[in-house]
């Protein structure tokens, strides 16, 4: 496809902006008490290139799995506005909601648990096709079926067979079949390699990068797992209790983390240490390796306590009591009592059309 | 050095179907493993390698039946720590009657799991739960005990911990769960720690907080581990020596920085380069093609063959033993292992 070429002119594929998800908690005190809510999301805004990979990361409970699902409205969002291929999703009623799906699909982390046990895969991949009027007849169904087998890499006479006769890995390919039946522009995936063994992992992840490229795709890919997220995306943004902190061109974002919890993560990520060049291997990096940070450098960086709860979130900046920075700076007012925004960091003015900032939320830039 | 556990040939089998059609599946096949005094031991593999089999079976914690310890030695050495213990004993922990292991368990070797929240018991406060472990083992009263379970607390990192000891499990997160877990599995002073799966649950950042402390712990209190895990990098974070499984055998086990390094066994060298890599941004993932053969359908020669790109007729007709490869403590299952050169050490 063409259509990457071009996109810098256009406007993009996907765009968010200020989205927010609360749910209500119950009340301070007995019926009268002001209502208490979580924010699971709180005035999130980005946007992604038609063919461009968003990734993104942060802690469980940090709300990038709300995030994707209000994004495709599979999560009803308390305000702000989504954007995806000049359709304007919030606020689309239900059944123009419905047509709109034929152009974005999730990808979910449980292969097992969305796929319906007693359906033969033939009927899981052919409902979509015929929910969006896509076949008309039979035999139309039965090829189209194939082909979506055949671009996931499964075994022809897999139709006939139920989803609990396949492994983990060969469950995940059902699903992404699943996702390109109806021919999506864009496709969320919600840790699509997390539940499956490496092996497994580093086959799903080729496949998915094979899919974008071949058909053009536009993903937004979310993940815990930081080398898989620089490994598949373009971009990426880290959230930490319900907003973006950071947001960058992966690798500005990997090689000059502007954000102490960005850098902190990277900090935390384990690796075995490489392995002595094989011949016979392939897969030559394209960049050469970071040198990995000391331990003593690591453990300075590693992060102390827990996330808090998003019910009773930090004031000011939420990152504040882990933040090294904010101790080394001799713990400023501002950062206990405003929110910081996200901003582009310095030295970026001079981006070329279309290319991405490297924005951070962090008052101590 | 006498090693503290000495694993051979431990064969444990499940029993499948039932009536006529019963028949029992060996999930284990004769793993051999020796774990030194004061070392930290990694057993990585992939789900259905059978690496949380032997992780159990060690304890002989698996129900018995549909589980069946086929076979096999454990032999357990306590140290005589001093001069009023006595000189050191070794036992096999498969020939011990039930009074006799529940004085092992906990006591000598204690289990750290993956989920604290299962493990752990909802209705009764951490404290209680640490003091009656302690008290299982040890002649204290419940003041003591409690006490004791203050200082453990405060030993594992959790902050606050007088306070701490009257909160339930569920008041916790699940990093301060896992030290509580891990309190409670130091409390008798083992000289073996298994540790199933530790840090799967957490997120990368209290993974590494908890993989920092077991370390710390670890070197610190003279114990020895065994850390259970699929990850490779949890395991070369904290591990001077990793076996790995495959398919319930071990495949190649090393010390750490020849297995990393010098990865003989092409399922190793497969696993290290299907990793993604921080810094870099490889174009593709070398994949490991096929899948784990299932419990009932091993195949009769190298149980690897059909994912292998070095397979040859001769790894189809004859399983390989587990032979030692240059290095004495480097050891490999396979007939055409990697470093040996072309050809192969046959």
């Amino acid at each position: 496809m063409s259509a990457g070429q071009h996109s810098n002119a256009r406007p993009p594929l996907v765009e968010v902006r200020g989205l927010s998800k609360h749910y209500p908690i119950g009340r301070d005190g007995f019926l009268f008490g002001k209502l208490k809510v979580v924010r699971a999301l709180e005035n999130v805004s980005f946007s992604i290139r038609e063919g461009e990979n968003l990734g993104l990361v942060g802690e469980s409970g940090c709300g990038k799995s709300t995030l994707g699902r209000s994004v495709l409205r599979l999560i009803e969002p308390t305000c702000g506005e989504v954007q995806i291929d000049g359709t304007t999703v919030t606020g689309l009623p239900g059944r123009e909601l419905r047509r709109f799906r034929r152009r974005a699909q999730m990808v979910f982390q449980d292969p097992f648990g969305s796929l319906n046990p007693r359906l033969r895969v033939q009927d899981i991949l052919a409902e979509p096709l015929r929910l969006h009027g896509l076949v008309k007849k039979r035999d139309e169904e039965v090829a189209a079926v194939e082909k979506l087998l055949d671009q996931v890499g499964l075994p022809a006479g897999s139709q006939r067979r139920y989803p609990h006769e396949f492994s983990g890995g060969q469950r995940q390919r059902i699903g992404i079949a699943r996702a390109l039946a109806v021919r999506p522009r864009f496709i969320v995936a919600d840790e699509p390699v997390s539940a499956l063994d490496v092996s497994i992992q580093a086959q799903i992840v080729n496949l998915l990068r094979d899919i974008q490229a071949g058909l053009g795709l536009t993903y937004l890919f979310i993940s815990h797992d930081l080398k898989v997220v620089e490994h598949m995306c373009d971009a990426v943004a880290v959230m930490y209790l319900g907003r973006i902190v950071e947001m960058a061109p992966t690798y500005a974002l990997y090689d000059t983390p502007r954000h102490p919890y960005t850098a902190a993560l990277l900090a935390s990520v384990l690796e075995p240490p490489r392995q002595r060049p094989l011949g016979v291997l392939s897969g030559a990096p394209t960049r050469r390796p970071r040198e990995s940070p000391s331990q003593a450098e690591r453990r300075k960086l590693l992060l102390y306590g827990d996330p808090p709860s998003p019910s009773d979130p930090p004031s000011g900046c939420a990152f504040h009591p882990r933040c090294a920075r904010y101790a080394e700076s001799g713990q400023p007012a501002v950062c206990r009592t405003e929110t910081p925004q996200l901003r582009n960091v310095a030295g970026d003015e001079k981006l070329g059309d279309g290319e991405r900032a490297h924005q951070a939320a962090c008052h101590l830039l | 050095m006498q090693p503290i556990l000495a694993i051979s040939d431990l064969a444990v089998s499940f029993q499948s179907g039932v009536g006529r059609d019963s028949r029992y599946l060996r999930a284990v096949d004769g793993v051999s493993l020796n774990i030194p005094p004061r070392a930290a031991v990694g057993l990585v593999g992939e789900s259905g390698s059978g690496k949380s089999v032997t992780a159990l079976s060690l304890l002989r914690l698996l129900p018995q039946p549909p589980a069946r310890i086929e076979g096999g030695q454990l032999l357990f050495t306590r140290p005589g720590s001093g001069p009023d213990s006595g000189p050191s004993e070794t036992i096999d922990i498969l020939k011990l009657d039930d009074e006799e292991l529940r004085k092992l368990r906990g006591g000598h070797i204690s289990m750290i799991f993956q989920e604290p929240m299962t493990a752990l018991n909802p209705v009764y406060a951490i404290g209680d739960q640490l003091g009656e472990a302690l008290r299982a083992h040890q002649p204290l009263s419940r003041r003591e005990g409690l006490a004791r379970a203050v200082e453990l607390l405060d030993l594992v990192g959790v902050p606050d911990a007088a306070r701490r000891t009257h909160d339930y499990p569920h008041q916790l997160s699940g990093g301060q769960r896992q030290r509580v877990m891990i309190a409670m599995a130091l409390s008798c002073r083992p000289s073996l720690v298994i540790a199933d799966e530790p840090t799967t649950a957490l997120d990368v950042t209290t993974q590494a907080q908890i993989l920092d402390l077991l370390g710390r712990l670890q070197a610190e209190m003279g114990m020895s581990m065994l850390l259970i895990s699929h990850d490779l990098g949890v395991v070369s974070a904290v591990c001077q020596h990793v076996a790995v499984m495959y398919a319930g055998q071990i495949v190649e086990s090393a010390p750490s920085r020849t297995l990393f390094r010098w990865a003989s066994h092409p399922y190793t060298a497969g696993l290290l380069q299907a990793l993604p890599r921080l810094g870099g941004r490889q174009e593709r993932l070398q994949e490991i093609p096929g899948r784990v053969p299932r419990l009932g359908e091993m195949p009769s020669g190298c149980r690897f063959a059909d994912r292998c790109p070095r397979v040859e007729s001769r790894c189809r007709e004859e399983a390989p033993l587990l032979r030692s490869l240059g290095e004495k403590e480097h050891l490999v299952r396979c007939h055409f292992p990697l470093n040996a050169g072309p050809g192969g050490g046959a």
